[in-house]
């Protein structure tokens, strides 16, 4: 796994290793205990309140990442199901010999059943192995959020962080026969009224738009029915990229909100 | 019908829309949108340039993706518009120009 959390939309093993979310693996041979796996700082600090045994430091400012006391940590489990963002895991690599345990949260209707097989997938949600069921926890305390534990060999433990969700196999199927794929790259919309594309803006820019307003004239974008709402962050995210000094902020005028042209127009004489 | 979340579903009130000429039903206080979805229909417009289809994206009036024609009034954001008996709705752009 490449990339990093802002690229790819989830962290890898890498940065997360590089940014102290691991205990050591010495805590891990001693058996259950949290992998809290956030890495950006956002105002949210629930995990703190979760642990009975006090082992998880948010403290001042509320932005700080959670840091994890590996030796008052007992691997209970309470914070799986009080992290919002669902980035908290429970691993146990003194399960049995060559077998370890990874416990992670699972908000997907149906549930497995103990004993189920089920596909144990990674980061990016794709397969790693097959896995056992070992135990489902949906206990009032975890407000609808069911906690699912499964065992995996040793060597998957620190890979493994979720299951294939049941009952969806076919979901997918057949979209390619219809004609049905993802854009990718460059082919991916940014401006969907328009339907100007990644690849038309870094064309804009190429060509010399340096703000918004360039790209809108040369490429229309942000001129559609939603007028930018959408695609106006992400251009100026684009412009940013592609400049050395700050991006002037764009123009914003009114109407705030959607207005028909009949609220506008109408005159005296309509009424 | 349970819900995880939200529990017993308690709509029982439900008016009928036309959706392209066709009657569907639909729960009084829902948005054209869900309405549709409950019915199985997830496009409700072509876009103009491509003609590619389109549905609910953001859900929440913004981007605009929903837009049908509603009653004759073209541009109408389904997923921020609610039903009402009776209703014509169209998809939008359907015919490629």
């Amino acid at each position: 796994m490449d990339g990093t959390i802002l690229q790819n939309g989830y962290p890898s093993l890498d940065e997360l290793r590089q940014m102290g979310r691991f205990p050591s693996e010495e805590r891990f041979r001693k058996g259950p205990v949290a992998v809290i796996e956030c890495i950006q700082q956002i105002p949210c600090d629930p995990c703190e309140g979760a642990c009975p045994f006090g082992a998880i430091h948010v403290g001042t400012p509320i932005t700080n990442l959670p840091v994890l006391d590996e030796n008052r940590c007992t691997g209970c489990g309470a914070c799986i199901s009080h992290c919002s963002g669902l980035a908290i895991f429970v691993v146990n690599k003194a399960y049995k010999p060559g077998m370890a345990t990874v416990s992670f949260p699972h908000e997907y209707l149906p549930l497995p059943e103990n004993g189920q097989i089920v596909d144990a997938v990674d980061r990016a949600g794709s397969f790693v192995c097959k896995a056992e069921v070992i135990r489902i926890s949906n206990a009032p305390a975890n407000d609808h959020t069911p906690v699912i534990t499964i065992a995996v060999p040793l060597e998957a433990a620190d890979d493994v962080r979720g299951m294939k969700r049941l009952g969806h196999e076919d979901s997918y199927a057949g979209e390619a026969e219809r004609g049905i794929k993802a854009a990718e790259g460059d082919d991916v919309l940014v401006c969907r009224c328009e339907e100007i594309s990644i690849g038309d803006i870094k064309k804009a820019i190429s060509e010399g738009a340096t703000t918004l307003t360039g790209v809108k004239r040369r490429t229309r974008a942000g001129m559609g029915l939603c007028q930018g709402r959408t695609c106006h962050q992400l251009i100026e995210r684009m412009l940013q990229n592609a400049s050395n000094v700050p991006v002037e902020p764009d123009t914003v005028r009114p109407p705030m909100v959607p207005v028909s042209m009949d609220v506008l127009g109408r005159s005296a004489d309509d009424e | 019908m349970d819900h995880p979340i939200l529990g017993e579903d308690s709509r029982r009130k439900t008016v009928t829309i036309m959706v392209d000429g066709k009657p569907y039903p639909a729960y009084e206080g829902s948005t054209i949108a869900a309405s549709l979805l409950d019915n199985g229909i997830r496009i409700n417009r072509y876009t103009v340039h491509r003609h590619e289809p389109r549905g609910i994206f953001c859900g929440i009036g913004q981007c605009t993706d929903c837009v049908m024609v509603v009653d004759g009034m073209p541009n109408v954001r389904t997923c921020i518009t609610r039903v009402r008996d009776g209703m014509d709705i169209r998809t939008q752009n359907k015919e490629e120009r």
